[in-house]
């Protein structure tokens, strides 16, 4: 791990300070933080109990509020959250591009897609297995489709715009299906379903998606010092025995995975992957390799306290995690698209 | 973007619902003058009360949900008639003499014959077992069916009466919709539920209208009875799932589950009776 971090540093930004040259130290401050978001996820909901109480006495009420909602609720959310994440550092390393992340760049449109159509020809109901399938399915395209308009090297506009067809098109396909769709219910399950939470899941979704998700976190972390050297330029890259073909393999590949079945069982959260990565940069002295496992964790902590703020919020209905997320990512997308702006005037 | 969509995906929802739970009849028709032949109906609710009090010869369309089985209580009766949109044009390639509707669905086609000067009728979503009883007797006058009208009213306030279940300790039960919806004071279904001789837990809790009810407060309010509807069961979603989760069945080893079939609940008629029927007989065992 000795590549020389200069060159990735953006003009006008402080050299990485002392810091990031421990990452432990990092990794054990968002580990505590994942602790008490993870803890605050389990003690908060409609009812107040006692943890201990509810552990002390198995099989009562409160323990089965405990073990069988609160607990796959966090579980869940650490694992959705870790996704989004560590999808949108390894996008944006990958596309070395601060504004790639998987909501915005059409990966979660295409997977909700992919899981509207699996509710829709009701193979959901047959075969639970191809729910994750179907939104792995969406998200693959997506990134394909991604990738194949906007390659690796794409000015910011030229990808977001690829990132804007594409969600129009799996919106499309979805309103397509929306609109085709017989019973009307089926309609509002599908809306509502669509603004993601991760609300009264069991651990069934949990094992669902496990094997998928963690295939894909396993293909994103392999990269870490394939997007270090990438960050020195392709033809470096290649000079140290690295294959862009296979790392886009990999990246593609272990985003769908994990993005896609994440979103198959949460609905679209989005801006996760926007925020983390950025907010995480700094602390990593700038390096895209060290920034993945450090999205992740950050990831699992922005998702549970969002989730633990959408039952603490006081309001007549429980707000959905998703739009949660997009009331706090939208801004700072903008302050983002801002910035850049003003950099390149 | 996503914000557009559910915008979208929520207007559409809200039209595709509006069709099969409210539903509109405007003007009076057929008093003192000819009785209407060509009576066209764009709401599935509207469909349904038409077919109980005039003969299909003088319904010249209705919608295309009338004929489905899985919503509609009269699928079996719309052999023949013609199907229809519920669009201007659609309408008035019927010719029609009477239009009824709903309050909600297809307002510029009831807007526009209105103007026309053709009678329109528009119904709301009833509240209770009297909103049906005054709307079937408003359309029975509309189409010249008043004793056909009253004859139907009667038959149902009678079955009500037999099967009010004797008074003694009433079951508590909870409506349990789609993303934890549940139907408190001001409902349908909380009618439905009275008759059936069943206190609303939604109720107790001074929900009016439609509340939620989370799953952590549904296992702390221990119903006798969970009632589902048919349409949830069918789960196209991973939110349809919720009924089925693993903490009520372990928690609530001893609640008994209803599933009412969804066409039953859709519109006030006079197959509402029905929903009662089942409740009674699945609760009272």
């Amino acid at each position: 791990m000795n590549f020389p971090v200069r060159s990735s540093i953006p003009k006008g930004v402080s050299p990485p300070s002392k810091r990031s040259q421990s990452p432990w130290l990092l990794y054990s401050v968002l580990g505590g933080l994942l602790c008490v978001a993870f803890f605050g996820s389990v003690s908060v909901g409609a009812l107040k109990f006692s943890l201990f109480d509810a552990i002390r006495h198995p099989s009562s009420e409160l323990s089965f509020i405990f073990w069988d909602i609160r607990l796959p609720r966090a579980v869940l959310g650490l694992i959705v959250g870790a996704t989004l994440g560590l999808a949108g550092a390894a996008m944006q390393g990958f596309l070395r591009n601060p504004l790639a992340e998987p909501g915005i760049l059409g990966v979660t449109g295409g997977a909700a897609l992919g899981a509207v159509a699996v509710f829709y020809t009701g193979f959901a109901t047959i075969f639970p297995m191809m729910l994750p399938v179907g939104g792995i399915l969406g998200a693959f395209v997506s990134v394909l489709l991604l990738y194949l308009f906007a390659g690796t090297l794409a000015s910011v506009q030229t990808l977001i715009l690829a990132g804007v067809a594409i969600n129009v098109i799996a919106f499309s396909g979805t309103s397509l299906m929306l609109n085709l769709v017989k019973d009307p219910y089926a309609v509002l399950d599908i809306v509502f379903w669509q603004m993601g939470s991760l609300a009264d899941r069991s651990f069934q979704h949990v094992f669902l998606i496990l094997p998928f998700v963690l295939a894909g976190w396993c293909l994103l972390l392999w990269d870490g010092r394939a997007l270090e050297a990438l960050s020195l330029g392709e033809e470096t890259a290649s000079s140290l025995g690295i294959s862009l073909k296979v790392l886009r393999a990999r990246i593609i590949l272990g985003t769908a995975l994990c993005v896609g079945s994440s979103i198959a069982v949460c609905g679209s959260i989005g801006f996760v992957g926007l925020i983390v990565p950025h907010l995480l940069r700094p602390f990593v002295g700038y390096r895209p390799g060290k920034l993945l496992a450090a999205s992740a964790l950050g990831g699992a902590i922005l998702l549970l306290a969002s989730d633990v703020a959408v039952r603490m919020i006081p309001s007549l209905v429980e707000l959905k995690l998703g739009v949660v997320t997009s009331i706090l990512g939208a801004p700072f997308f903008l302050l983002l698209i801002f910035r850049m702006r003003k950099k390149m005037l | 973007m996503k914000k557009t969509s559910w915008v979208l995906a929520g207007l559409l929802f809200f039209v595709a619902n509006a069709c099969a739970a409210n539903f509109v009849v405007v003007a009076k028709a057929g008093a003192g003058g000819s009785i209407p032949r060509k009576i066209v109906s764009i709401n599935l609710c509207s469909d349904e009360l038409l077919l109980q009090l005039v003969e299909p010869e003088r319904v010249a369309a209705l919608t295309k949900f009338s004929a489905d089985p899985e919503v509609s209580t009269v699928a079996s009766r719309t052999k023949g008639i013609k199907k229809i949109q519920g669009d201007i044009e659609g309408v008035q390639a019927c010719g029609p003499d009477l239009l009824v509707g709903g309050r909600f669905s297809h307002k510029e086609t009831l807007r526009f014959f209105k103007r026309t000067g053709i009678p329109v009728l528009t119904f709301g979503v009833p509240k209770n077992f009297e909103d049906i009883y005054a709307d079937i007797r408003k359309l029975a006058e509309a189409v010249g069916a008043v004793e056909k009208g009253e004859a139907i009213v009667q038959e149902m306030q009678d079955e009500l009466v037999k099967l009010k279940p004797a008074s003694g300790i009433k079951k508590r039960a909870v409506f349990f919709q789609s993303d934890n919806y549940v139907p408190g004071a001001g409902t349908f279904e909380n009618a439905v539920m009275e008759a059936a001789g069943l206190r609303n837990i939604a109720v107790e809790r001074g929900i009016k209208d439609y509340g939620r009810m989370g799953l952590e407060a549904l296992i702390q309010a221990k119903p006798d009875v969970i009632i589902f509807s048919s349409e949830q069961t069918k789960t196209r979603t991973v939110r349809g799932e919720v009924l089925s989760h693993p903490a009520i069945k372990k928690a609530l080893p001893e609640v008994r589950t209803v599933t009412l079939p969804t066409l039953f609940l859709n519109c006030g008629s006079p197959a509402s009776v029905e929903a009662v029927r089942i409740l009674v007989k699945e609760t009272s065992k």
